[in-house]
């Protein structure tokens, strides 16, 4: 699963997801794409989970690039644990996502293939996406 | 080569967001003329006139005739165009009027055509650059420059003085540029014969 080999903190703060995505939001690599359409938190296991199902759905053919890496840790007091005693430790990893962000991009496949993998991929996702392709002009 | 082509343009005197933004949704595209001799000026073009035009003519450059009220038509390229994400559509446009008998620097890409030899024998096409910066009269200068690669055997480099650049371009960059390679698959390469991470990862899935 996807996760910081070393980080500076081990601990953040949670943040506010306000407006667009400035970077990441246009295809880059490939000519297909899923793109977010809402703001949220992405965990490691659910990018995963969105890459299998673009890779088995495309019998690994073409290309695919993984714009996102869950670099947040996401921190969990443990159960029946009384207050206070500072903040939990890291449980799992997120990628935070804003509007307009690209998140995964396929090349090198048809185009009815590429709609269905990023359709069956999307519901892997806790967040509303759709499918982009790469702008021409 | 180039192709030419006439749309017209609108004078703008105000420049605020919000006149912007009902520009935008009126259906056009507010953009910005500048260029050499001239006085720089805010504009607007129709949306839908421009997607036409533009979308007609993607394997060439377009240079534009942009023709403000009854005033000789002015050459212009596009510059930058800024994008909305959300939309999907071009949000403004810098034209930059350029003088049709001097030299530009645009972007030439190589296009390749065919299948190689060495790719049917098991071989893997790794593409390096194919996007080259250079200079010539705009008129003439290709998008694209097409070559055909059906001859390429396994262990094979495409570097750029193989390519027959048309006249009148100058590419900068180094002749011995390579463009793409033909590989041996990576399980035949020297220390190979594992399977991939993502290989793995899928049959501990499916266990």
């Amino acid at each position: 699963m996807l996760m910081p080999k070393k980080v500076k903190h081990r601990k953040l703060h949670r943040g506010r997801m306000k407006g667009k995505a400035i970077a990441g939001s246009t295809v880059s690599f490939g000519t297909y794409a899923i793109q977010a359409l809402e703001p949220g938190w992405i965990k490691g296991n659910q990018i995963e989970a969105a890459r299998i199902a673009l890779s088995r759905y495309t019998k690994r053919g073409g290309n695919m690039w993984i714009r996102i890496f869950p670099d947040k840790s996401v921190t969990k007091t443990a159960a029946e644990t009384r207050m206070g005693k500072g903040k939990g430790s890291p449980e799992y990893w997120v990628s935070v996502v804003k509007p307009g962000r690209v998140l995964f991009e396929l090349d090198g496949i048809e185009e009815d293939i590429a709609k269905e993998a990023i359709r069956l991929a999307s519901h892997k996702l806790p967040i509303k996406t759709r499918f982009i392709k790469k702008q021409v002009v | 080569m180039a192709r030419q082509l006439e749309i017209n343009v609108t004078k703008r005197k105000i420049t605020t967001k919000g006149a912007l933004n009902k520009l935008r949704n009126e259906g056009n595209i507010p953009c910005v003329i500048y260029g050499k001799n001239i006085d720089s000026f805010a504009a607007s073009i129709n949306r839908k006139e421009f997607m036409h035009l533009a979308m007609s003519s993607l394997d060439e450059h377009v240079i534009y005739d942009l023709k403000v009220g009854n005033e000789t038509p002015l050459h212009a390229i596009m510059n930058t165009r800024q994008f909305d994400a959300l939309k999907q559509e071009i949000s403004h446009i810098d034209f930059q009027i350029i003088d049709l008998s001097v030299p530009i620097d645009l972007v030439a890409e190589i296009k390749i055509e065919g299948l190689p030899a060495g790719v049917k024998k098991g071989g893997v096409m790794e593409v390096r650059t194919i996007k080259f910066k250079g200079s010539a009269l705009p008129l003439k200068f290709p998008k694209y420059i097409p070559y055909d690669i059906s001859e390429l055997e396994i262990g094979d480099i495409l570097r750029l003085k193989d390519i027959t650049i048309p006249q009148g371009l100058t590419l900068y960059a180094n002749l011995e540029e390579s463009i793409l390679t033909i590989a041996l698959p990576k399980s035949q390469r020297s220390g190979g014969g594992e399977s991939s991470d993502e290989d793995n990862e899928d049959v501990k899935e499916e266990k």
